[in-house]
């Protein structure tokens, strides 16, 4: 995908501890050109994609993201995604976009009370023109690293995500108690992205599975569709 | 649960701000409740 002129941002918290991770994804795994923006910058610069990533921003003091939440670069990613950017969390970045209001719901502690680490299947829905079966297949198999990723929202939220095909990925068999095995949800708009499991620690090959790539190019495609045509 | 004390005076600013800690900082409405009391003095 060199040259495809797709530029990525990913977010550092302090206790950000997968941006390395999301930086290896798009650059190594994708080829496109990454960088870094540090939690106090107020501008995101062009980017065509925002990566918040996994970790335990602010040592997950309070709630999970709760404290990342109020940091300068979140009013920057509130406007970059206002104005239709393309913002992928992944798990700590899924806890802290919920808890900034970018996604719906809420994630608490995992129903066995234990930090679940494996890697899970993964049931694909149709959830809209850049995630859906179509595109990644109807399973795809990744990693998750979690103590709070039990997945919450009230019934009329609930019905709300069902409605507006707003469930990216449920668990095939759910491992932390998330409810309707919930994994990644959009928001309404379609531009905001959050799920648990780890993309971006599944695109090299001695990774427990490659399925990594499938899902960031299909974010991707949300702004450019060709991307989704190339074979991983 | 949090517990906190904080000093001020119940006046419809005072609770303002309360309701703004506790919904945007100190809880998360989507899966917790807070409330306040003014002790009698």
């Amino acid at each position: 995908m060199k040259g495809a002129g797709i530029k990525i941002a990913v977010l550092q918290f302090p206790g950000s501890n997968c941006d390395q991770d999301a930086y290896q994804l798009f650059s190594a795994g994708l080829g496109l050109p990454t960088r870094y923006v540090w939690h106090k910058d107020t501008r995101l610069g062009d980017a065509d994609l925002v990566v918040v990533p996994g970790g335990f921003s602010y040592g997950d003091y309070l709630r999970c993201g709760a404290i990342a939440r109020f940091s300068p670069v979140m009013g920057a990613v509130r406007d970059y995604a206002s104005r239709g950017g393309v913002v992928l969390g992944i798990c700590n970045g899924f806890q802290i976009l919920c808890e900034a209001g970018l996604l719906p719901g809420a994630l608490i502690r995992n129903s066995s009370l234990e930090f679940r680490c494996l890697t899970c299947d993964l049931a694909v829905s149709d959830a809209g023109p850049a995630f859906n079966p179509g595109i990644l297949g109807k399973r795809v198999r990744l990693p998750i690293a979690h103590g709070e990723g039990n997945y919450r929202i009230d019934e009329a939220g609930r019905e709300r995500l069902e409605t507006n095909r707003q469930i990216l990925l449920r668990y095939v068999d759910n491992p932390n108690g998330s409810l309707g095995s919930i994994a990644g949800v959009r928001n309404e708009e379609g531009n905001v992205f959050g799920m648990m499991p780890h993309p971006d620690r599944a695109f090299e090959r001695f990774h427990p599975s490659m399925d990594g790539i499938k899902v960031a190019r299909a974010v991707l495609s949300l702004r450019f569709p060709e991307v989704s045509k190339k074979s991983a | 649960m949090i517990e906190l004390e904080v000093e001020g005076s119940d006046t419809p600013k005072f609770r303002e701000q309360l309701d703004r800690l506790c919904r945007d900082l100190l809880s998360n409405p989507v899966i917790e409740d807070y409330h306040y009391d003014f002790p009698a003095t």
